[in-house]
């Protein structure tokens, strides 16, 4: 969470803006230029630049007495601090401002995206078209002196309005530049100092998470092994016996058996591998279920993973004479992937078509290189409505198909296979044996490695199943 | 988050545009910049890199005095695409009141727009915000280049997402005013429900919008922004 106040919402005031002694030297030099003073204040009204030119006598002669002192200073109040623009539509403009001496200023607002800055007051100046003392000076003081006035007064710069307008249009381009630029400069200073720090304290804060959970890990990691040990060590042990002991019956070693105690002992035997496999499957599922799947992250070389899988599943097909045919691309790529789960995906299908599929049946294993959609979105954990909608990008993928001849699937039963222990009919257990975990634990691994499966059947006709492996890590 | 200084009788908005890196974020704030009233809003202040690449983000400043005198004051940021920058799109997406998220049509654009999005939720819920409580106005940027997004589909994330989806071609500055007139629209409905500008401040949804647009030249563009502007 962003707490500290950005730059983006701070508000600068102008000495905070501009270097104040170069801004001096800018007015200063359009002082020499145009021979009129300038003076600027800022939002609050401190002054920033005091440029004068040509009135100090004129002025300090008013100042002498007491009547023009205080006219003099209300105007110099008025002219510091009065809003001439609050009753501007738009766009502030210069306000032209009549001293009681017949002198007159411009008052230029400075603003800022809309922001009121400061001011910039230029003047006096003689208004070309009305160049005398007013006559309102004697009147206020009698003890001013008319030719003293004229005499001080001389020295003032005389310009007509339309030449003023243009000189402060001119200040204003200037100013807006100056101002403009050094904003500019300021953002980009302040945002490199604030984005390298949150940088730093997401850096932080992540280093943290990634030590608390590396901590809890390490101690479920103890945990969920001494659990496993544990369990699988008592219930294999007496099943072993179990196993053991009907062999050594069958062997003769307890003396010799009718038929039909050997068909009795056969059954009690091959049930009692069937109970280890099906703990072994339990034993993989948990550890996947509790999330401790861990995929061993290795370069997989895609043919030599097939060919395992291929040659563990050739003798279960020759047994019920299936044709076992192998079509794969002849560049597919080197995927990042766990090379025993990949091939653990593999023999599950593979074994499960050869379970369905009648005798004289083929089975065809299918590796091509994909660039497409997933079928089913990946998840991600903070999926919103855009978060879906944009979910249609196409990815590189191995895709892996393994069609067969068998009995196919219903329709309605096609996302059901892949739920732990479910078969799609339940007679079916009795005739094709297994566990109804295989397809599932082919789903977990499929997941882990953040790929998509799925299943097309015509039912009676057989059943394809694919499954799409990313080339890249999403 | 809107700042609203009651003693300076003044509205403070940010709108960001938020998207992935060269989808066209800056393009939209040029052409806002050009069509509307220089008048009302100020200089676009880009900081980028020597390859015209956004650095940290453009911010164009729009304002105007409400008939109540108010000033308002809209301040309308891209974030940098590039996905080295998050950071930064973070501190830019802080207090935001509205976001345009421009997408890039290209097909091949589709995980960028993916990645931006997720990004941005994320960025969002880092600075507090809920995706589901701020405006948020969808651009589908690019329209007239090859190998793009169909309008079916488009139409299809239309009806099924929350959020209002626009075409465009923002270099040619087709849909670029569309978007910012229904984002204005939705942050204004949006704050005016928590801060109930229309009584508390005698600001009306319909006078906002016209400020902004005022002076803009919408009929000979051949843009209809709707009923409020008429």
């Amino acid at each position: 969470m962003v707490t500290q106040e950005s730059v983006l919402q701070k508000r600068f005031s102008l000495s905070e803006l501009v270097d104040t002694e170069s801004f001096k030297e800018v007015f200063q030099s359009f002082a020499e230029l145009y021979r009129v003073g300038v003076k600027v204040f800022d939002g609050q009204g401190t002054k920033l630049v005091d440029v004068r030119v040509g009135n100090a006598d004129f002025c300090g002669y008013l100042f002498q007495f007491g009547p023009t002192q205080q006219r003099c200073t209300a105007l110099v109040q008025q002219l510091k601090s009065k809003d001439w623009w609050s009753e501007q539509e738009g766009p502030e403009m210069p306000c032209t401002v009549n001293c009681f001496s017949g002198l007159r200023y411009v008052v230029l607002p400075l603003v800022h995206e809309g922001e009121f800055m400061g001011r910039v007051i230029f003047g006096p100046f003689v208004p070309q078209a009305n160049p005398e003392p007013s006559p309102l000076l004697r009147q206020l003081e009698p003890k001013l002196e008319a030719a003293r006035l004229e005499q001080l007064m001389a020295p003032v710069r005389k310009a007509p309005d339309d030449v003023i307008q243009k000189v402060v249009e001119q200040m204003r381009k200037v100013v807006d530049v100056i101002l403009f630029t050094s904003y500019r400069a300021m953002m980009v200073s302040q945002m490199h100092i604030e984005s390298v720090t949150t940088a730093y304290q997401d850096l932080v804060e992540k280093n943290r998470r990634v030590e608390e959970a590396n901590e809890r890990l390490k101690e479920m990691d103890k945990l969920k092994s001494s659990f496993l040990a544990t369990v699988s060590h008592e219930l294999r042990t007496p099943l072993t016996s179990v196993i053991g002991y009907s062999e050594m019956l069958l062997e003769g070693m307890a003396g010799e058996m009718t038929s039909e105690q050997k068909e009795y002992v056969t059954t009690i035997m091959e049930k009692g591998e069937s109970l280890l496999k099906l703990i072994t499957s339990i034993l993989d599922l948990s550890r996947i279920e509790s999330g401790n799947l861990k995929l061993n992250l290795v370069d997989v070389d895609l043919y030599e993973v097939i060919k395992a899988a291929h040659t563990s599943v050739v003798p279960q097909a020759q047994k019920k004479k299936l044709t076992l045919k192998l079509d794969l691309d002849p560049g597919l790529p080197r995927i990042v992937g766990d090379g025993d789960k990949i091939r653990q995906i593999l023999i599950n299908l593979l074994g499960n078509s050869v379970k369905f599929t009648p005798e004289g049946g083929t089975i065809t294993l299918r590796v091509k290189n994909f660039f497409g959609r997933r079928k089913s979105p990946l998840k991600t954990q903070d999926a919103t409505g855009g978060a879906e909608l944009f979910a249609i990008a196409e990815e590189s993928f191995v895709r892996v198909e393994v069609e067969d001849t068998g009995i196919g699937i219903p329709a309605d039963k096609l996302t059901k296979v892949f739920e732990s222990f479910y078969q799609v009919d339940s007679s079916s257990t009795r005739e094709h044996g297994g566990t109804g975990l295989g397809l599932s634990i082919v789903k977990s691994f499929v997941d882990a490695h953040k790929g998509d499966v799925w299943v097309e059947s015509t039912l009676g006709k057989g059943a394809t199943f694919v499954v799409l492996l990313p080339v890249e890590r999403p | 988050m809107v700042q609203l200084n009651l003693s300076q009788r003044e509205i403070i908005l940010k709108l960001v545009y938020y998207g992935p890196a060269l989808s066209g974020k800056t393009t939209n704030l040029q052409v806002i910049y050009q069509m509307l009233d220089p008048k009302s809003r100020g200089r676009l202040m880009t900081l980028d890199t020597a390859d015209d690449r956004t650095l940290f983000f453009d911010l164009l400043p729009i304002f105007f005095k409400t008939n109540a005198g108010f000033k308002v004051k809209l301040k309308l940021y891209t974030v940098p695409g590039q996905v080295m920058h998050n950071s930064t799109r973070r501190i830019v997406l802080a207090g935001a009141d509205g976001v345009v998220f421009v997408a890039d049509s290209q097909l091949r654009e589709a995980k960028a727009n993916n990645d931006a999005w997720k990004g941005m939720v994320e960025n969002l819920k880092q600075n507090g915000l809920d995706v589901e409580d701020i405006p948020i106005v969808i651009q589908f940027n690019k329209r007239d280049l090859p190998d793009i997004r169909s309008d079916e589909e488009i139409e299809k994330i239309r009806q099924t997402g929350r959020e209002p989806v626009f075409k465009a071609v923002a270099v040619e500055g087709k849909g670029v005013l569309e978007t910012l007139y229904a984002v204005l629209k939705a942050s204004f409905q949006a704050l005016n429900t928590k801060h109930d500008f229309e009584r508390k401040f005698g600001l009306q949804e319909r006078d906002f919008l016209r400020a902004i647009f005022k002076n803009v030249d919408l009929k000979t563009r051949g843009i209809n922004l709707g009923e409020d502007l008429a």
